[in-house]
C-alpha cells in the first residue's frame, strides 16, 4: 500500500459509496472493514474508501432501513457488528442500479461522441 | 430512529474493532504489529472525527446546541443575578406596560361583539352644521334603501323605553321597536325562541316581545319555559316569542324589543323627516366603509334637491358599528389608544436599550471569551445563536413578569375605562387577558429577544479581526473606536425615543387639566339626580304632568338633607340626548335661509336654576310666576346673548323657537342671562348657547330629570333613598331610574381624555425613569472603559479640567444629537395628538423646552457625575489598571 499508489486512485463520486454499499452486502452480511475491503477488492484496487469516510454512510443507510444492523463474530472470532441488506435496501439496490447504468451509460456515450470529433 | 438510540460507545467499540480486523488482516500479509497498526489507522483516516461525525449524525444537532445554549445562558444569568435581576425587572416593565394596553386594544377595537361580523356593519348618521350627528330618518332610510347598492342588508330601530311593573318596585327598562330586518342585518339569532318574522312586523300585527338575556334572568329567573307567556308593557298586554343572547343589548342598552309595526310611507312628511330611527346597514363584503359613505353622501345631495324644506343643509356620514358604540363618533377613542400603543413601543424600545447597554457593558469583559471560543472554530452562526439564547431568556423571564404585572394593572384599566358606552357596556368593559393577548405577549417577548441581541451582536459582527480583539484583553484601557460608537448610538437613540414619549405625556397631562378646569358654569357638589319617565298613560294631558312635577318637587324639598330641588328636561351633562332648537331673534333674521342658529334646549321648572347652581349676570332666573298663565319668558346663556344681540343688552329682547313645518312658537322676552353652562356632554369642550324655558309654558312630553342640592351633611345614599320614598308618595308606580350624583356624572365626561392623560403620564414618567438609568448606566461605563486612556493623557499632562472637559464634550454632543432626533419624531408625534388635545398646541414650544431642559438636565448629570469621578482618578493607578 504504497503512497503512490493510493495517489493514482480514483476519488469516489459524490453519493456512489451508498451504491456500492448496497452491491457489497448483496453477497450476504458484512462488517465494515469486510465492505471496505470488498470494495477496494472488487474494483481491483481502483477505488479509494477512506475507512472512516464509510461509517458515516452506514450510519446513513441503516437510518434509512436500507440496511440493518447487528453484533457477530468474524471469521477470524473478532466482535463486530454485521450489515445486511433490508427488503427496502434491496429495492433501492436495483433503483439505484438502473439509474448510474443509465448515467453512465448517458455519459459514456457522450464523451465517445466528444472523443471522435477531436 | 436507530441511530438516535445508538450510543457512542457502541460505535466507539465498532471502529476499534474494524482497526482490529484491519491489522490482523495487514500481519497476515507479513507486517510487523506496530506497522499494520499504523497503515491500519491511516486507511481509516481520522478517528475523532469519524466519532464526532457519528455524535453529530445520530442526533437533532441543533436541538443539542440550543439545549447548549439555553444551559450555558442560564448559568451566566445565574453567574450575574444582579445583572440578570434589572434587566429582567426592566423587560418586565417595557412587556406589561405593552401587554396592559394590548389587553385594552383588544377589548375595545379588537374582540368581537355579540353580532356578526361587527366590522362589516356601518351605522348611518345624519349631520348637520352646528349640531351633533342625528339618528336617521324614515325619508332617508326610504332613500337609502331604493337608490343604495352597498349593502346586503339594513334595518331600522326607534329607542322606547317601557315602564315595567311586574314585581313591586316600577322599572323602567330600556328598549326598543325594531324592524325584524334589524336582527336580521346584525345577524343576532334568538337563543330561545325566534325573531320577528315579516308578518309580525307588518302594521296592525301581533302584539309580540322579545327580551334580553339579562332582563329573562332576573324577571322570569332564566324559566326555559318563558315562551308564549305575557308581558305587561304600558299596560298593553304582549306574548313573549324569543329571548335574544346575553350581552346582545342594542340599541341603546335595550332589553325588550317590540316590532316595528308601522309602515313609514303612511306617516306625514315631517314625521318622515325627523331624525330619530337608528339605522343598522351591513356592507357588502366587496365594498368599503368610504365607498358606502361616499354613495350615501351623493344620495344625501339628491335629497336636499328633492326636500328643500325638510332637507336643506343636511349631510349625512357612515361610521362603523363598533364605533357607534363605543360612543366614539369623533373617534378620540382611537385615537387615545393608537397614542398609548406608540407610547408602550416607545417605552418597550428604551427597555431595550437599556437592556442592550447592560449587555455591551458586559459583553465587552466577554469579548475575549468570545473572540477565544471562535479561535478555537466555533462558527459565527453559533455565536450569535448563544447571545440571542441569552437574550430570549431574559425576555422570556420579563415577558412571565411582565404578564404578571400587566395582570396587576387591569383593574386600573378597568377603572380609568374610557368610553362613555351605552350599548355592549358589559363586554366593552371587560378588559382581560384572553388568547388574543397570550399571543401578543409572545409575540414581543420574541421580538423583545431579538431586539436587545441587536447591538451585541452587531458589534460583535463588526469585530472581524480576533487579534485586535485577543490583544484588547491585555489592554482594556483603550477601548476601540468600536465599543464606543455602539455605546453612542444606545445613547442617541434613547434619548430620540424618550422624547416623544415625554412630550406627549406633558401635552396629554396638560390638556387633561385645562379640561378638568373647565368652568362648568354650575356648582357639581353635592348634586343628587335621577331620571324620571312618566307614563304616557297614565300622564295623558300635559297639566297632569307639570302638577306631578311640582308635587315631587314639593315633596322632595322637605325631606332631611335637602336643600332645593328642580326639574329639567334634560339636566346637564345627561348621558341622555341633548336637545336641541332653532332659534331666531327678533329683528335679526338669519341672512342666509340655510344659516339655522341652534342652542340647547332646556325646560326647567322654578327652583332647576337656582338647584344647579348657575351665576346670574344679568337680569333674574326663573321663578313661580312664570307659570302656564304668565307671559312667556326666557333666561338665556351668555353664548346665546353673543350670538342673538351681537354687543348689545339682551334681557327685555324676544328670541323665539322655530321648526319648520309647525305651527308658530310664541314670542318669549329674554329675564336673565347666565354663565355659560356645560350643559352638552357631547360637545364638552366648547360653549354652546343654551336656554331655559319655563317647564309649564311649554306643553311637552319629555321626560324628566330631577335634580336635588344637599345640605352638605347628609350622606347621599341616604338622601337618595328618602327622595325616591318622596316620588312613590306621589306616585306609588312612578319608575325612577340613573340615581346617582352630579360628581359621578361629571367623572364620566372626560374619561377619555383622563384614560390617556393617566396612562400617557404614567408611562412618560417610566420612560424617564427607565431613560435616566439606561443613560447614567452607559456614560458611566463609557467613562469606565476610558480610564486607562486617562491616566495615560494625565500622565502625559492633561490636568484634571481637560479631561473633564473630554468626558463631559463627548457626552454633550451625543445628548444634542439626541434631543435634536427626539426633537423631530416628538414633533410629529404629537401631531397626531392634536384632535384631542384641549387648550394645548400638539407644538407647545414651552412643553417642548420643558421636555428638553429635563432630558438635558438628567443625560448631563448622568455624565458629570462620572466625570467627576474620571477626574479624581490617580494617574499611576489609572496606567496601572491596564
Amino acid at each position: 500500500m504504497s503512497t503512490q499508489k493510493s495517489a493514482e486512485r480514483l476519488e469516489l463520486l459524490q453519493g456512489t459509496l451508498d451504491l456500492l454499499i448496497l452491491r457489497t452486502l448483496i453477497f450476504g452480511p458484512q462488517h465494515g472493514q469486510g465492505i471496505a475491503r470488498a470494495i477496494l477488492q472488487t474494483s481491483e484496487e481502483e477505488l479509494l474508501v477512506e475507512h472512516g469516510a464509510l461509517y458515516p454512510a452506514l450510519q446513513r443507510l441503516e437510518h434509512r432501513r436500507w440496511i440493518s444492523a447487528r453484533w457477530g463474530t468474524s471469521a477470524n472470532n473478532r466482535k463486530a457488528r454485521f450489515y445486511s441488506l433490508t427488503t427496502a435496501g434491496r429495492k433501492q439496490l436495483v433503483k439505484e442500479t438502473t439509474k448510474w447504468k443509465r448515467l453512465a451509460a448517458a455519459i459514456g456515450r457522450i464523451l465517445g461522441h466528444k472523443a471522435e470529433e477531436s | 430512529m436507530f441511530g438516535r438510540q445508538r450510543k457512542p460507545s457502541d460505535f466507539g467499540d465498532e471502529i476499534e474493532a474494524h482497526l482490529q480486523l484491519e491489522i490482523e488482516r495487514l500481519q497476515e500479509k507479513g507486517l510487523s504489529e506496530p506497522e499494520a497498526r499504523a497503515a491500519a489507522r491511516r486507511a481509516f483516516g481520522n478517528v475523532t472525527q469519524a466519532r464526532e461525525r457519528f455524535y453529530e449524525s445520530g442526533r437533532c444537532l441543533w436541538w443539542d446546541h440550543l439545549r447548549q445554549d439555553i444551559r450555558f445562558g442560564l448559568r451566566t444569568l445565574a453567574k450575574g443575578p444582579g445583572f440578570t435581576a434589572v434587566a429582567v425587572l426592566t423587560l418586565a416593565l417595557g412587556i406589561g406596560a405593552n401587554t396592559a394596553i394590548f389587553s385594552a386594544v383588544r377589548t375595545l377595537l379588537l374582540r368581537p361583539l355579540p353580532v356578526k361580523d361587527i366590522d362589516h356593519i356601518a351605522f348611518s348618521v345624519a349631520l348637520r352644521e352646528g349640531y351633533d350627528p342625528f339618528g336617521t330618518s324614515l325619508l332617508e332610510y326610504d332613500a337609502f334603501q331604493k337608490r343604495g347598492h352597498s349593502f346586503s342588508g339594513m334595518g331600522l330601530a326607534l329607542q322606547q323605553s317601557f315602564n315595567l311593573v311586574e314585581h313591586g318596585e316600577p322599572e323602567r327598562i330600556q328598549g326598543a321597536t325594531v324592524q325584524a330586518d334589524y336582527f336580521e342585518t346584525l345577524g343576532v339569532v334568538p337563543i330561545l325562541g325566534r325573531s320577528f318574522n315579516a308578518d309580525e312586523d307588518r302594521a296592525g300585527g301581533p302584539a309580540v316581545v322579545l327580551i334580553g338575556y339579562g332582563l329573562w334572568r332576573r324577571h322570569f329567573g332564566g324559566d326555559p319555559g318563558i315562551l308564549g307567556k305575557s308581558l305587561d308593557l304600558e299596560s298593553r298586554s304582549t306574548t313573549i316569542i324569543g329571548v335574544l343572547p346575553p350581552s346582545f343589548d342594542l340599541p341603546n342598552a335595550a332589553e325588550i324589543w317590540v316590532p316595528y309595526q308601522r309602515n313609514p310611507e303612511e306617516l306625514p312628511l315631517a314625521e318622515r323627516a325627523a331624525h330619530d330611527h337608528e339605522l343598522v346597514a351591513r356592507l357588502k363584503p366587496e365594498v368599503s366603509l368610504q365607498q358606502a359613505d361616499k354613495e350615501l353622501k351623493g344620495i344625501a345631495r339628491d335629497l336636499e334637491r328633492e326636500y328643500p324644506r325638510e332637507r336643506a343643509g343636511w349631510s349625512v356620514a357612515l361610521i362603523t358599528l363598533r364605533q357607534e358604540v363605543l360612543g366614539d363618533l369623533s373617534g378620540r377613542v382611537e385615537k387615545a389608544l393608537r397614542t398609548l400603543s406608540a407610547a408602550v413601543g416607545f417605552l418597550l424600545f428604551i427597555c431595550c436599550g437599556n437592556v442592550a447597554s447592560l449587555l455591551l457593558a458586559r459583553g465587552v469583559t466577554r469579548e475575549r471569551e468570545l473572540a477565544l471560543r471562535r479561535s478555537l472554530g466555533a462558527d459565527w452562526w453559533r455565536l450569535l445563536r448563544q447571545i440571542l439564547t441569552e437574550t430570549s431568556l431574559l425576555a422570556l423571564l420579563g415577558g412571565l413578569a411582565g404578564l404578571l404585572l400587566a395582570y396587576l394593572v387591569l383593574p386600573l384599566l378597568r377603572f380609568l375605562n374610557p368610553i362613555q358606552t351605552v350599548g355592549f357596556a358589559a363586554p366593552l368593559r371587560d378588559i382581560r387577558i384572553d388568547a388574543g393577548v397570550l399571543g401578543f405577549v409572545a409575540l414581543i417577548t420574541t421580538v423583545t429577544g431579538i431586539i436587545c441581541a441587536l447591538t451585541p451582536v452587531a458589534k460583535a459582527a463588526s469585530s472581524n479581526d480576533l487579534m485586535p480583539l485577543m490583544k484588547e484583553g491585555g489592554q482594556r484601557g483603550i477601548p476601540g473606536r468600536r465599543g464606543r460608537k455602539w455605546l453612542a448610538v444606545l445613547v442617541v437613540a434613547e434619548l430620540a425615543i424618550a422624547v416623544p414619549l415625554l412630550a406627549g405625556g406633558a401635552l396629554l397631562i396638560q390638556s387633561f387639566q385645562q379640561l378638568q378646569k373647565t368652568e362648568l358654569g354650575f356648582r357639581p357638589n353635592h348634586l343628587l339626580t335621577m331620571h324620571l319617565v312618566l307614563s304616557p298613560t297614565k300622564y295623558r294631558e300635559f297639566s297632569q304632568r307639570v302638577t306631578f312635577a311640582q308635587n315631587v318637587v314639593d315633596h322632595v324639598k322637605v325631606v332631611p338633607g335637602v336643600r332645593s330641588a328642580g326639574m329639567s328636561t334634560n339636566m346637564a351633562l345627561s348621558t341622555f340626548i341633548s336637545y336641541d332648537s332653532v332659534f331666531t331673534v327678533e329683528g335679526h333674521p338669519p341672512g342666509n335661509p340655510n344659516d339655522v342658529p341652534i342652542t340647547a334646549h332646556r325646560l326647567v321648572t322654578p327652583e332647576y336654576l337656582q338647584t344647579l347652581g348657575v351665576t346670574l349676570v344679568r337680569g333674574r332666573l326663573l321663578n313661580e310666576h312664570d307659570g302656564a298663565r304668565g307671559s312667556p319668558v326666557v333666561v338665556i346663556s351668555e353664548e346665546l346673548a353673543r350670538q342673538g344681540w351681537p354687543g348689545e343688552d339682551a334681557i327685555g329682547k324676544r328670541i323665539k323657537r322655530v321648526r319648520p313645518g309647525q305651527a308658530d312658537f310664541p314670542w318669549l322676552t329674554v329675564v336673565g342671562v347666565v354663565k355659560d353652562v356645560k350643559e352638552d356632554r357631547f360637545n364638552f369642550r366648547i360653549d354652546r348657547p343654551v336656554w331655559y324655558l319655563p317647564y309649564e309654558q311649554t306643553e311637552n312630553v319629555l321626560p324628566l330629570d330631577l335634580v336635588v342640592r344637599g345640605n352638605g351633611y347628609g350622606d347621599a345614599a341616604s338622601v337618595a333613598t328618602g327622595v325616591r320614598n318622596a316620588i312613590h308618595a306621589v306616585d306609588p308606580d312612578q319608575p325612577v331610574s340613573n340615581v346617582t350624583t352630579m360628581d359621578t356624572h361629571l367623572a364620566g365626561v372626560i374619561v377619555t381624555e383622563r384614560f390617556s392623560a393617566v396612562l400617557m403620564g404614567a408611562l412618560a414618567a417610566l420612560g424617564l425613569t427607565l431613560a435616566t438609568i439606561g443613560l447614567y448606566g452607559v456614560m458611566a461605563y463609557s467613562v469606565s472603559r476610558q480610564t486607562g486612556e486617562m491616566g495615560l493623557r494625565m500622565a502625559l499632562g492633561a490636568t484634571r479640567r481637560d479631561i473633564f472637559r473630554m468626558v463631559v464634550g463627548r457626552g454633550v454632543r451625543l445628548v444634542i444629537l439626541g434631543l435634536c432626533l427626539g426633537s423631530i419624531g416628538a414633533l410629529s408625534f404629537t401631531r397626531f395628538l392634536s384632535g384631542t388635545l384641549y387648550r394645548v398646541k400638539a407644538s407647545d414650544p414651552l412643553t417642548f423646552g420643558l421636555v428638553a431642559a429635563l432630558l438635558s438636565l438628567v443625560s448631563l448629570a448622568a455624565c458629570y457625575v462620572p466625570a467627576r469621578r474620571a477626574t479624581k482618578v490617580d494617574p499611576m493607578v489609572a496606567l496601572r489598571y491596564e
